[in-house]
């Protein structure tokens, strides 16, 4: 059990960096008898006392405690939005400068920026409203993917396999979804594009068309949060089965370790592998669907 | 060559890892059955197993209330609101700095590009229905410069033939007036040469005749005498010329 929780521990967001301690002790409260990970914890300068929202106690709350104390999935997300930056702007310099960048890296992120504007926007909000979205979905995509890839570094963290993370970015699409849906048809407009049209004798869609109205307006939410918790859900289960593997390491001991320990480090190079298809994927799937939602608001027929 | 000596590289760098991390597995498992062989030591001594087994269950006890405290929260769906809040800012801020700075241009670009494909591909057929035009005029004109060198060729065909039959005709009434004239030539001559051979033949008779009668005849004589005597030769046609 413990050693259950000190896996999820791993997975989940905290309050530290590990950074392996090539020559340090074996440390009692270890998992293992090799050398422990030296834990750097993060400066705290605008940790609260008392947290504005939830109670520190209770330690597997839904609702941690809301106290502005600093984590290692926001020192993450920083780096990747940093990245994010260096990168695009970068890139749209020389795209501003020569129309066709030169070089392997820039013309795969200018294929990426394509077909997210080609393969997602366009086609799922159609060419001339999906523009509009195209930068909203560049971020999104970008983001997911830089934090998704960030955590396939060593030491690092996946800051998409937290629900803080990818709740924000599901409720941003929700945001965008109603706020489009607004702007083009009014706030009651998008209400009532949410039945749809059936010719229903008077007194049977007196009775149903509210019924449909919640159901309709239920599904929506619902499926704005199945975003979030698919991209969370995937992250957090594939670096899970990782620790798990790379874990059987730590728990065999005698002879038993040198058949273990080579075949659980290949098993974590192959789920590596396949880790890194699920990024690219999780960061496609969540945009496409962003777009999917966008383009069912403003187009509901 | 190459690749083999990666793998091997890769290898050795895995072994060397699985050798320098096995001493102390190797040590744990040690422990492990140092620990067992003492716990099987405190059992034939008579021990209570029980108070061992509690004593252990504490010691795990205290791991994990150790471990507790590094790793927080392990539930997987808990919000971290902190977290929450520090991502909702992370992407406004990214979403408005990469909006300016980074999607706009990159999508001016693209679309700049797609226009001056779009330009080129367009200005590209426009050139080749000019050029097909071209080439079809070019053909047309060849067309008719053909046309205009057989025209050509046939009227100087013709003005030869002409010229020829001109030349022949000509030539041949040339031929013709020069072969009557000879005829007319040799006419006179002839008429002269008889003239001539009658006076010569008239004098020498006359000559002859005189010698003959001397002087019996007088000059006046002579003269009528000649005449008589050319009116009865019949007179030379008139001269053609």
């Amino acid at each position: 059990m413990a050693d259950a929780a000190h896996t999820i521990g791993h997975v989940k967001d905290s309050t530290y960096f590990e950074v392996p301690n090539l020559f340090g002790a074996a440390s009692e409260s270890g998992h293992g008898a090799g050398p422990q990970p030296l834990r750097v914890d993060l400066p705290q300068p605008f940790q609260l006392d008392k947290p504005i929202l939830g109670v520190s106690s209770d330690p597997n709350a839904v609702f941690e405690p809301f106290d502005l104390r600093l984590t290692k999935f926001m020192v993450v997300e920083l780096v990747a939005g940093i990245l994010m930056c260096v990168i695009f702007i970068r890139l749209a310099q020389k795209m501003r400068q020569s129309q066709s960048p030169k070089g392997r890296f820039w013309n795969m992120f200018e294929a990426m920026v394509m077909f997210v504007r080609n393969d997602i926007a366009r086609s799922a909000i159609g060419k001339a409203d999906g523009d509009k979205f195209v930068p909203f979905l560049l971020t999104m995509f970008f983001f997911i993917l830089f934090c998704n890839l960030m955590g396939m570094l060593p030491w690092s963290g996946t800051p998409t396999a937290a629900l803080g993370t990818t709740g924000v970015l599901a409720l941003s699409t929700f945001a965008v979804v109603v706020g489009s849906a607004s702007a083009k048809m009014g706030f009651g407009g998008f209400l009532r594009s949410q039945v749809p049209h059936m010719d229903l004798p008077g007194p049977m869609g007196f009775f149903l068309k509210p019924m449909i109205f919640v159901l309709e307006i239920g599904g929506m939410l619902i499926k704005h949060f199945v975003l979030s918790v698919r991209l969370l859900a995937n992250m957090f289960a594939g670096h899970l089965v990782l620790a798990v593997i790379l874990g059987f390491c730590i728990q065999v001991s005698g002879m038993l370790w040198f058949g273990v320990v080579p075949a659980s480090i290949l098993g974590a190079v192959a789920l590596s592998l396949l880790e890194l298809l699920v990024a690219f994927i999780q960061a496609y799937i969540f945009a496409f669907l962003s777009a999917l939602f966008i383009g069912l608001a403003i187009h509901p027929h | 060559m190459k690749r083999n000596t990666r793998i091997w590289v890769a290898f050795s760098v895995l072994a060397a890892c699985l050798a320098w991390l096995a001493p102390p597995v190797m040590l744990r498992a040690a422990d492990d059955d140092h620990e067992s062989a003492a716990a099987i030591e405190t059992a034939a001594d008579g021990h209570d197993e029980a108070e061992h087994h509690d004593a252990a269950h504490d010691d795990a006890a205290h791991a994990d209330a150790d471990h507790g405290h590094a790793v927080g929260n392990t539930n997987p769906l808990s919000i971290d609101l902190d977290l929450a809040m520090f991502t909702l800012i992370m992407f406004v801020v990214l979403f408005i700095v990469l909006k300016k700075f980074a999607w706009g241009p990159i999508c001016e670009a693209l679309d700049e590009r797609e226009r001056g494909i779009a330009d080129n591909i367009a200005s590209a057929q426009q050139m080749n229905a000019d050029a097909k035009a071209l080439l079809s005029q070019y053909d047309e004109k060849i067309a008719k410069a053909h046309d205009e060198v057989r025209l050509l060729l046939e009227e100087a065909r013709r003005d030869a033939e002409h010229t020829q039959q001109g030349i022949l005709a000509k030539a041949n009434e040339e031929a013709d007036s020069m072969r009557k004239r000879a005829v007319a030539d040799i006419e006179t001559a002839k008429v002269q040469a008889l003239k001539e051979v009658s006076e010569r033949g008239a004098a020498m008779a006359v000559d002859l005749a005189g010698r003959i009668i001397q002087a019996e005849v007088k000059p006046d004589d002579h003269v009528r005498l000649i005449e008589a005597a050319l009116a009865e030769v019949p007179g030379p046609a008139p001269s053609q010329n």
